[in-house]
């Protein structure tokens, strides 16, 4: 892999521009999406069903004829054979013959990708021992649970060396302990310096492994950025507090409480800011008012926030008259009422 | 090179975990050991220590080689591999075009740097494996038949194996195109077994109306023949019945024409499965003597003729075939309507997102 990280540096693994497909009958599965992945990243591509995200993955792997495209993959135009050698790809719904063993899945898909035979059989046992499936290896895979096939899909898709590793749901169908190694199997490959481009529909695990992301909602772009980017407007200080005044006032004006659903008493106050200092008067506000401070905590929305909030926004502005949970544009600071946290908090007072 | 043969022992090991292939293996095998157990002398036939007197299948009649040759002819050939193997086979492949296309089948395949072309024709070319072991393991076994039991060694019958994946490629390339655009097995194999089954009318139908045709223009020109001996002769009292009768007979043979042409046009262009295992028969008699016995000389009265006699006509009409039916006409055009088929799957195939 000596070479990767410089390759890293100077190119984009994947260079994407006004990507369009129009499938016969006129549906528009894409409608002009970008996407630029830096080599040696973890990138992942994130969507509701039916947004195009499976569809950009198989143009970017020749499987569908994209209707309209500019961009490189790996510096070449896309579906260059040449370049199709240097990518791994394990797409969703895999099937792979059932009369062969997982030893002989991974050895033909390196066969067809051109690794030669002499190359094939160490990396086939590294790889059998690197995904957990040495001792099965010579089973047939319908044998196989789904996780076990996820498994030796991963080990195909790496048969040929590859610089740039497309996966699509790879933790589809395994379970918890397998999804834990899948993704420290992901880091691995990307401190040797490949690009990983993950199609998941599970965000914890994108936000956990992915360097930068790209939310695509009905065949556009929504979003794309790190998950710090992306969040960046919506970090907040939120201070809870018992027997607590409707409103207190502090140095981004005044914040009103959200009153907690299971006891009446407790209201939580959001403060859009990351500066401690800020909501230091509201603190002694409440305090002077009688309320007991219990909990003080800066958050920021998570992936999952951020997630539903682009594609709910990008519904309401595809129907005007619907109702819009959210009226905030993707990159503004989220507005009180504030969705409850669901990431554990970064700092606790 | 690395791909090509990786398919390749994928397609092995897919026909390997297939049931039907070694069944129908078995089955050739047996065919081959019962013929090899028979038994010919000059008062029958004996078979596992049996013995069946017969005035018609001995060697008096029957030179021995003949006798294995004729089987392996009409039996192995004409039945077995052109017809019995030749469904289990495609019962066997009809699947492997629809596997291929299938969602999570095919992604991986077109993520890997093998042209879409490549990966198709070398896959179906895979799917001609079983015809070929079959043919192979058949023909092999019988060459060992006739030249161990009938004491004569014919090479030539190895003809036989590659057109019997000729025979098959033909059915199997409407097959893929079916499978292609239905991407059912099941639909592409009933569409194949109806084409074949299509195709097989068409030309029996061909057959019919080029016989009535021989034999009505035999029958014109042996009135004429008549007409002309009585006028040689001065005998004139039948030639006006004579003449009445020629009249009717050229318009006869004019229908017959005007019938037969357009059937032959439309089988030019259509895969020739009948006429391929004819003209393999016609090869095979003409390379290894497989002609059987002159039949005794009779009348013919197929078409209403009684001035044709069955030996005349018989010759009149293999000379026809080899005239008209050669190797080009038989196995050319169908390979033609073949790379049509074949050109249309992988016009298909390329251009389809899946």
């Amino acid at each position: 892999m000596v070479g990767l990280s410089t390759i890293a540096v100077l190119m984009l693994a994947i260079d994407l521009h006004d990507v369009t497909k129009t499938y016969r009958g006129g549906v528009q599965a894409l409608r002009g999406v970008s996407l630029a992945v830096q080599a040696g990243e973890i990138f992942g591509l994130l969507g509701p069903n039916g947004a195009g995200k499976s569809t950009l993955v198989k143009i970017i792997m020749t499987v569908v004829r994209p209707t309209s495209l500019r961009g490189t993959v790996l510096g070449q135009p896309v579906g260059t054979q040449s370049v199709l050698s240097r990518i791994g790809y394990l797409p969703e719904h895999h099937r792979f013959p059932q009369y062969l063993t997982g030893r002989q899945v991974i050895d033909f898909f390196g066969a067809l990708g051109k690794v030669p035979r002499a190359v094939r059989r160490p990396r086939t046992e590294e790889l059998l021992e690197l995904v957990g499936m040495r001792e099965w290896g010579n089973r047939r895979v319908t044998t196989y649970s789904k996780g076990m096939q996820q498994r030796i899909g991963i080990a195909a898709a790496l048969i040929n060396d590859p610089e740039l590793v497309v996966l699509d749901e790879p933790t589809d169908g395994v379970d918890p302990v397998g999804r834990r190694e899948i993704r420290d199997m992901l880091l691995r490959l990307r401190s040797q310096g490949r690009t990983v481009l993950v199609n998941s529909h599970l965000l914890s695990e994108v936000e956990m492994l992915a360097d930068r992301v790209a939310i695509i909602n009905q065949g556009t772009t929504l979003a794309q950025g790190t998950i710090e980017e992306l969040t960046q407007e919506s970090h907040r200080y939120e201070i809870e507090a018992l027997h607590a005044p409707d409103m207190v006032v502090t140095a981004v004006g005044p914040v009103v409480g959200l009153v907690s659903s299971t006891d009446p008493t407790l209201r939580t106050f959001a403060i859009p800011t990351r500066d401690a200092a800020i909501i230091q008067p509201a603190i002694d506000a409440l305090r002077a008012a009688g309320a007991t401070v219990t909990r003080v905590e800066r958050a920021r929305e998570t992936l999952e926030d951020l997630f539903v909030r682009s594609v709910i926004d990008e519904r309401g502005r595809a129907m005007p008259g619907a109702q819009r949970p959210s009226a905030a544009p993707l990159a503004a600071p989220p507005t009180a009422p504030l969705a409850p946290p669901r990431t554990p908090p970064e700092v606790r007072s | 090179m690395t791909q090509t043969f990786a398919i390749f022992l994928d397609a092995y090991r897919d026909l390997n975990s297939r049931k039907l292939f070694w069944l129908a293996m078995v089955i050739s095998a047996l065919v081959v050991a019962i013929v090899g157990a028979l038994g010919l002398d000059e008062t029958g036939v004996s078979a596992l220590g049996f013995h069946f007197n017969s005035k018609f299948v001995n060697t008096l009649f029957f030179p021995r080689d003949l006798f294995y040759k004729l089987i392996f002819q009409n039996l192995g050939i004409n039945i077995w591999l052109t017809w019995l193997a030749a469904i289990l086979a495609l019962i066997s492949t009809a699947s492997i075009v629809p596997e291929l296309i299938a969602n999570g089948s095919i992604d991986m395949m077109l993520s890997k740097p093998i042209t879409r072309s490549r990966l198709f024709l070398t896959r179906w070319v895979t799917g001609l494996f079983f015809a070929g072991f079959q043919a192979a393991v058949f023909v092999i076994a019988s060459f060992l038949v006739i030249g161990i039991r009938g004491g004569v060694w014919e090479p030539g019958l190895f003809l036989a194996i590659p057109v019997v994946v000729v025979f098959f490629s033909y059915l199997y390339c409407f097959c893929a195109l079916m499978g292609v655009l239905t991407r059912s097995t099941v639909a592409s194999l009933l569409l194949t077994l109806v084409f074949w089954l299509a195709l097989f009318a068409a030309q029996k139908a061909e057959q019919f109306l080029n016989s009535g045709r021989i034999a009505s223009t035999m029958e014109v020109t042996a009135i004429e023949r008549t007409i002309a001996s009585r006028l040689e002769k001065n005998a004139d009292a039948d030639v006006d019945k004579l003449r009445v009768e020629l009249a009717s007979e050229t318009i006869s043979a004019s229908r017959w024409n005007s019938g037969y042409w357009p059937a032959y046009a439309l089988i030019t262009v259509l895969p020739k499965t009948n006429e391929t295992t004819d003209w393999l028969s016609r090869t095979l008699v003409k390379q290894s003597n497989f002609r059987p016995p002159a039949k005794e000389e009779d009348e013919m009265r197929f078409f209403g003729s009684s001035r044709v006699k069955r030996k005349e006509f018989e010759q009149a009409i293999y000379d026809d075939a080899e005239s008209r039916k050669g190797a080009f006409w038989t196995i050319g055009t169908s390979l033609m309507f073949e790379a049509v088929m074949l050109g249309g799957c992988v016009f298909l195939f390329r251009r389809r997102d899946f």
